[in-house]
């Protein structure tokens, strides 16, 4: 991306600040032209394609441009690719003045269509970022103008598009002042770099095909389009890795939002108003949420997202159920902090390096299922005596202290054994759930009979876990209850 | 004993320079011999080039303060000059002093100090054309 001294552009072709000098008309002799052309050429002396290329990326648009038109050989590298072009009105809100503020618009509009034009004369063939910061004002320009040069750009390759278009009122509810992103942009095949920013995504009429883009980074935007929209625009995009949700809002008959990629790493969802957030990434490693809006209902990670590593969740205000990955083999640092937590649904396979730290405050129901990997015929090291996951089980189990419920799901009987704590750790350590007032478990599919003595083990270590909670612990084979114990 | 390599200049001198600040130029690490010619590098840009290399072979740590201002000042030379080292430290492929050479060169172009064709022959009537371009992108 380029870089930040890139923004102090003198963008504004005012007519104060031409510099058009008045030359000496003296008529010069064919010679002196000769001669002053060479002067061109010494001044800007001649240097490696690859350096010129390089200065374009360090200097402002205007400049670069006007270096074309001074030395033929800059003027060459910039049409093969210039590697940027960047226009940025530098913002209007502190200009109070109406007339002036509406000339200095027109101004840069027409700046950027001559630059452009002037692209188009030098036959430039490649472009390699375009980034456009505007404020839209629809009487003054058409979108269908602004539309041109987005075409313009997408035609030429472009690899990363920034643009910014701010409506002239950010408060104004009604969504036709928003300028809406052309088809061009979502079908640009070159494109790995897209930051879109307070303009409004339309319902879309075709394929949305970004076969190259790697970022995404939405800020501000609307999201004006169906249902099944939401779904075909991650299928768009079969390479994307990183994307960037931020102050997204969403047209009411899109609330319930689903992230299905198969290339996605990273997700980062903030203050995004929506009532329901589905995530189903097969690759996806790590997951950032942060909300402060009442009306959100549900957030879960489907079992698809097995590679989880990293997962951040902040949801202020709303009543949520948390669902977390299924069948996340690598070991998942989790924090969870929403207050209003209603429902917390946590299925895995507890690895000793599990780190989740959940905040939440009653009342809560905490749904945990432990499952067993049947592939696996070998107990895992740590399941073996010396048994050395005990203090990281019991610091699991504390975050659902702040449950009312808690029922622990536990899918093997092999799993039974590992999670029941020994005598002499119980009476060294403080029990995990003090304030649980319900415990159920539920355990499944028994390879023989438990003996009394195991079974014993196993309640007694249970009821040590919890121990003013009521509790039920339940035995299943195959779907079938074997035999039930309750007690107080 | 770390080894010498000789540098030619186009106007054949010849610079000695120890491995250390030899190798910062890749052109030289791929070299096959210690004996290098630079063409179209006269004695006068080749030895200035040297003594970049010589400086930053010697200071492990390149983000020192030092070292950030004697850079400032080696770049601050005649746009003419400036030009010239570009081209060799390019020919030698070194590449922070390439980088260092072009943001000098982008911040002169920025702070309009650049000298260009207007600029030093303000009577100097361009071309037709290229004044009317000028003009009409507001220039």
């Amino acid at each position: 991306m380029a870089p930040s001294t890139r923004r102090q552009i003198c963008s504004n072709a005012n007519p104060n600040n031409k510099r058009v000098k008045k030359q000496d008309q003296t008529k010069e002799g064919q010679e002196q032209v000769d001669r002053n052309a060479m002067a061109v050429d010494t001044l800007l002396p001649h240097l490696p394609d690859l350096i010129v290329h390089k200065i374009f990326r360090l200097i402002p648009t205007k400049l670069a441009i006007r270096s074309t038109i001074v030395s033929k050989q800059w003027a060459s590298v910039w049409s093969l690719g210039a590697p940027l072009l960047d226009f940025d009105d530098e913002g209007d809100s502190t200009d109070h003045d109406g007339d002036n503020l509406v000339r200095r618009k027109l101004l840069f509009i027409d700046f950027v269509e001559s630059c452009l034009k002037h692209c188009e004369k030098k036959k430039l063939l490649e472009l390699d970022s375009f980034r456009l910061r505007m404020r839209y004002d629809s009487e003054l320009i058409g979108a269908t103008r602004i539309d041109k040069w987005f075409s313009f750009v997408v035609d030429r390759c472009v690899k990363e598009l920034d643009i910014s278009i701010q409506r002239k009122d950010d408060n104004d509810p009604a969504e036709s002042t928003y300028y809406c992103i052309p088809h061009t942009i979502l079908n640009a095949q070159f494109l790995t770099s897209l930051n879109l920013e307070h303009v409004r995504i339309p319902e879309s009429t075709g394929l949305i095909s970004l076969p190259s883009l790697k970022t995404m980074s939405l800020t501000a935007v609307l999201f004006d389009c169906q249902m099944n929209w939401n779904k075909s625009l991650w299928m768009g995009c079969p390479s994307i890795e990183h994307l960037s949700l931020v102050s997204c809002s969403f047209s009411s008959l899109v609330w319930h939002i689903t992230v299905k990629n198969s290339s996605l790493k990273f997700l980062q969802v903030m203050y995004c108003k929506c009532k329901s957030f589905l995530v189903e990434a097969e690759n996806l490693e790590s997951f950032i949420f942060t909300s402060e809006f009442s009306q959100l209902e549900y957030i879960g990670l489907l079992s698809e997202c097995v590679r989880l590593k990293y997962i951040s969740v902040y949801a202020q205000h709303a009543k949520i159920i948390f669902e977390m990955p299924r069948t996340c083999r690598d070991n998942v640092k989790a924090t969870i902090d929403i207050p209003n937590l209603r429902g917390f649904r946590y299925e895995g396979y507890l690895l000793p390096n599990d780190v989740i730290s959940l905040k939440a405050r009653n009342p809560l129901a905490a749904i945990i299922k432990l499952n067993w990997d049947d592939e696996e015929e070998v107990l895992e090291p740590t399941f073996l005596p010396p048994w050395t996951h005990f203090p990281t089980w019991r610091y699991f189990l504390q975050n659902f202290d702040c449950c009312n419920k808690v029922e622990l799901d536990i899918r093997h009987d092999a799993i039974a054994e590992a999670i029941t704590f020994p005598e002499n750790f119980r009476q060294t350590f403080s029990p995990p759930l003090p304030n649980v007032k319900y415990l159920k478990v539920l355990i499944v599919r028994l390879r023989c009979p438990q003996t009394v003595a195991r079974v014993s083990a196993l309640t007694d270590s249970l009821r040590w876990m919890a121990p003013y909670a009521l509790f039920t612990l339940t035995f299943w084979d195959y779907g079938e209850a074997e035999s039930s114990e309750e007690d107080e | 004993m770390s080894r010498v390599f000789k540098l030619k200049s186009s106007d054949n001198e010849t610079f000695e320079v120890e491995e250390a600040a030899a190798l910062l130029s890749e052109t030289i690490k791929s070299s096959s011999s210690t004996e290098i010619t630079v063409p179209n590098v006269k004695a006068e840009i080749l030895g200035k080039v040297v003594e970049w290399c010589n400086k930053h072979a010697e200071s492990e740590d390149t983000k020192d303060q030092l070292i950030k201002e004697w850079d400032a000042e080696f770049v601050s030379v005649d746009q003419h000059v400036l030009f010239k080292l570009i081209t060799a430290a390019d020919y030698l492929q070194i590449k922070e002093l390439v980088d260092q050479l072009t943001q000098r060169v982008g911040d002169m172009i920025k702070a309009k100090t650049l000298k260009t064709v207007e600029m030093t022959y303000p009577t100097f009537n361009v071309e037709r054309e290229v004044q009317e371009e000028l003009k009409s992108l507001g220039f």
